[in-house]
């Protein structure tokens, strides 16, 4: 409770001392695709190689929805959010009947083919010009034309994502989801329909991700074609296992350096990824629980100091 | 007759062989090493790019697939040597995710040292010219790519099928404590056909090099296409990837003059339905 | 309680379980022996659901439960322990047990309700570690915990599934005789609540334990009754050529 009424008022005073509510929209909303990618490998246990599916799905949903039919904000996010959804239910059902490292196989291959498809299917996705002038309509009769507006309007909808994400670690769902992290055959063994589970997880995480992609849509009302593709499904699990994938404020902390330093660094030196990379295997090879974990260790240290 | 059809179908068989390249190094790293690396394509590029600066040099391109292979195994050795051996205890998550900071970490050196736009060679001289198919001719240069990956795959194979260090490479993968009681160095083995699978990956992106030139992601779309061959030719059978990289680079020739837009998706629909029907692959076995 | 008609399991042209007919009654505590390689843990994955039979029929209760995976199984009331321990390491031994118990609320599709106030499945949890003489090592991961409370662990989260028939594999296999003795004195006081099926190496055990005793070798039946009647058998003395036949 303590930490997330702390994220909360840092969320809410950051575009007070930032000032630019672009960079920190794209902060939440990139935040929650890690927050979900989070919810498969950390709790589940499942890398998950295809998370732009999700997100490309949603925002396409979302962007449909708000200039052919002029939906209001809310209806078009409840139809990225529903739409994540019913594509991850549908790429999970597919993937967890792949052992191992063939079920990493398959969400890559699924986030290549509907890449490809997003790609060829132009009247729909724009192809690779994207997808532009995308409206943001009032909200309850409220504009949300200016970007501080939109960002809190973002904040508000991530962070009640953010606080059902941890509501749903808490619960005997979660429960069961780490059980089959430590050992699916137990789980199985104990009466767990441990395929309902992953799949229940994957139409989470997609939902999540379909919401995230529906919120980026309106923010430069433009949806680009990376938006499915699988550089953006990379830098996703590098976020997340940066901020470390024991805890969802481990991946949000990940997803909020990633998007600063990919936006600042870029600038300083262009060839910032070499040194990206670099942290990034240091981080594999010595350091698996990522900043939050090592966070977490100070802190306790200091606690017990 | 113009030809064009028979030029598109070699340009398949060109393709075919590269990817065949790629998947058997692909094999030897992911199917028996049980290594999923998904920084192969990345040395695909630099064995381009190092391709690249050795015919600047040396203005040698013979020179330069012998030097590429081994200068770009050397380092899949300390790749192999420092990182995947003390991963190998954690499981696939971790030995993908390093190969992913791999990639970023190789791809950017590129851009770095050579710069991001695109670079070419010259087709190497006495290669340089072609023979005539109705309207149109099919170069000397991609009918020389073919021989000499299919010599370099039947190379392969046969230190791998035919000697006493294949057998103990292919022992040592079955059973790897009783090869180690037996006095042999499993693991420098290991590190050994990982430097070899990383060395097929490097010569595709030599022998490519006069014909595409490089570009720093020209890994990316590559690593996707070879994970597809590897697995809908089998995983661990050299001989399914490359069969498999040839049906691929044929496919992709077929549906380009047929249907384009689909050729990308068929692939890896095609991947799909091989996991999920037959995850053995083609020409697995078990 | 649970029976089996001519259950076959080949693999190849090798029948590893052969035509085997069992009769576990209720409240017995019946034990499977036999030479290593006599079919007792392919007859044992059999029962439990991990393997699909090759001919036979099993029932359990008055259901044919033949084509029914383990998860169909375990829900249906036969609870099976593993000869390796297999328990979810990075979770706390009260975590492990009330996954268990959870198993069987109905609870764990519920996204909105905190697993911590699952108050039956928590009560149960509870009251099965302390049966165990866990409660102290509650809040300790179960990867951490020693051999011997791992292997009670273990047989805890069996328990907490609320099974009717207990399938045991080999209990005390790998535990210290201190340990073994904990988990026979344990199994001991199970066997007065609930039908057990053991496969079991440790003859003094299974003579001390077993209500009734099913001999196997080479996939078969070689002979069944009471331990009195299998240590006077002569075949049964025959099979293990005298191996540890303790009196």
């Amino acid at each position: 409770m303590r930490r997330f009424a702390i994220l909360v008022v840092l969320v809410a005073v950051a575009p007070l001392v930032l000032r630019y509510p672009e960079l920190e929209t794209q902060i939440l909303t990139f935040g929650l695709l890690a927050v979900a990618f989070n919810l498969l490998l950390g709790e589940m246990g499942f890398l998950s190689f295809g998370q732009a599916t999700f997100n490309g799905v949603g925002a396409y949903i979302a962007a449909r929805a708000l200039l052919d039919a002029h939906a209001p904000l809310p209806i078009a996010l409840l139809g990225a959010l529903l739409a994540g959804g019913a594509a991850a239910a549908l790429v999970g059902a597919l993937a967890i009947t792949g052992r191992g490292v063939y079920g990493v196989m398959l969400t890559f291959a699924f986030n290549e083919m509907a890449y490809f498809i997003a790609f060829q299917w132009r009247s729909v996705t724009g192809g690779d010009d994207g997808l532009r002038g995308i409206p943001r309509p009032d909200v309850f009769g409220i504009s949300l034309d200016d970007a501080t507006r939109y960002y809190y309007f973002t904040a508000l909808v991530v962070l009640l994502a953010f606080a059902a994400v941890l509501r749903i670690v808490d619960s005997p769902f979660g429960a069961v989801l780490r059980a089959i992290r430590e050992n699916e055959g137990r789980a199985r063994a104990i009466g767990f329909r441990v395929r309902r589970f992953k799949i229940a997880a994957f139409a989470l995480s997609g939902a999540l991700s379909g919401l995230a992609g529906g919120l980026y849509a309106e923010l430069f009302h433009f949806v680009p074609l990376q938006a499915i593709d699988l550089d953006t499904s990379t830098n996703i699990v590098i976020a997340a296992l940066l901020g470390g994938i024991g805890s969802p404020y481990g991946a949000l902390l990940g997803a909020a350096i990633f998007t600063v330093l990919s936006n600042s660094l870029s600038h300083v030196w262009a060839h910032w990824p070499l040194i990206f990379g670099l942290v990034f295997c240091a981080v594999v090879l010595f350091f698996r629980t990522g900043l939050w974990g090592i966070t977490e260790r100070w802190s306790r240290r200091a606690a017990h100091a | 007759m113009s030809g064009l059809i028979e030029v598109q179908l070699l340009n398949g068989i060109v393709q075919g062989m590269i990817y065949a390249l790629l998947a058997a190094g692909l094999t030897l790293i992911f199917g028996m090493l049980d290594i999923p690396n998904f920084a192969h394509g990345a040395f695909y590029a630099l064995g381009a790019y190092v391709a690249f600066t050795v015919v600047s040099l040396t203005g040698n391109f013979w020179l330069a697939i012998v030097i590429v292979p081994l200068v770009v195994a050397g380092l899949g050795l300390v790749v192999d040597a420092f990182a995947m051996r003390r991963l190998a205890r954690t499981g696939h998550v971790y030995q993908i995710l390093f190969t992913l900071g791999l990639v970023l970490i190789v791809q950017e050196s590129i851009v770095l040292i050579w710069g991001a736009n695109p670079t070419s060679i010259n087709v190497p001289a006495g290669l340089d010219g072609g023979v005539p198919l109705g309207v149109v001719t099919f170069p000397y240069y991609r009918l020389f790519l073919v021989a000499a990956a299919a010599l370099v795959i039947v190379a392969v194979w046969f230190a791998l099928e035919r000697t006493r260090y294949g057998a103990i490479i292919r022992a040592g993968i079955d059973d790897p404590e009783m090869v180690d009681c037996i006095g042999i160095n499993v693991q420098r083995l290991f590190t050994i056909v990982f430097g070899i699978g990383v060395g097929l990956a490097a010569l595709a992106g030599a022998l490519i090099l006069p014909i595409r030139g490089g570009q720093p992601a020209m890994g990316n779309e590559l690593m996707a296409t070879s994970f597809a061959v590897v697995v809908i030719g089998g995983l661990g059978s050299y001989l399914g990837a490359v069969v498999g990289g040839l049906f691929i680079g044929l496919t992709q020739a077929v549906m380009t003059m047929l249907y384009p837009a689909a050729s990308e998706v068929a692939i890896f629909a095609a991947m799909a339905l091989i996991i999920l029907i037959r995850p053995q692959g083609l020409f697995g076995k078990r | 309680m649970l029976h089996t008609r001519s259950l076959t399991k080949r693999f190849g042209a090798h029948s590893a379980v052969d035509a085997v007919d069992l009769e576990i009654r209720p409240g017995t505590l019946h034990a499977i022996i036999g030479p290593n390689g006599a079919g007792k843990t392919t007859l044992f994955n059999l029962l439990s659901g991990e393997l699909q039979p090759s001919a036979g029929t099993i029932v359990f209760g008055d259901r044919d439960v033949t084509r029914l995976d383990a998860t169909s199984r375990s829900q249906l009331g036969m609870g099976r322990s593993f000869q390796r321990t297999n328990v979810f390491p990075k979770l706390t031994a009260f975590e492990n047990v009330r996954l268990a118990a959870q198993s069987r609320t109905g609870d764990s599709f519920a996204l909105w309700r905190r697993a911590a106030s699952l108050d039956g499945a928590n009560a149960r949890a509870e009251s099965v570690l302390a049966e165990f003489g866990l409660l102290d090592s509650r809040a300790r991961l179960a990867g951490e915990l020693a051999g011997g409370d791992q292997r009670l662990l273990e047989l805890a989260i069996t328990l907490a599934t609320d099974p009717v028939l207990l399938l045991l594999d080999e209990p005390s296999q790998g535990l210290s005789p201190q340990d073994a003795q904990r988990l026979i004195d344990r199994i001991g006081t199970l066997s007065a609540r609930y039908t057990i099926v053991l496969i079991e190496h440790n003859m003094p055990l299974v003579m001390r334990l077993a209500g009734e005793i099913t001999v196997m070798n080479f996939g078969r039946v070689l002979a069944r009754g009471t331990p009195d009647a299998i240590r006077a058998n002569a075949d049964v003395r025959a099979a293990y050529l005298g191996k540890h036949v303790s009196p």
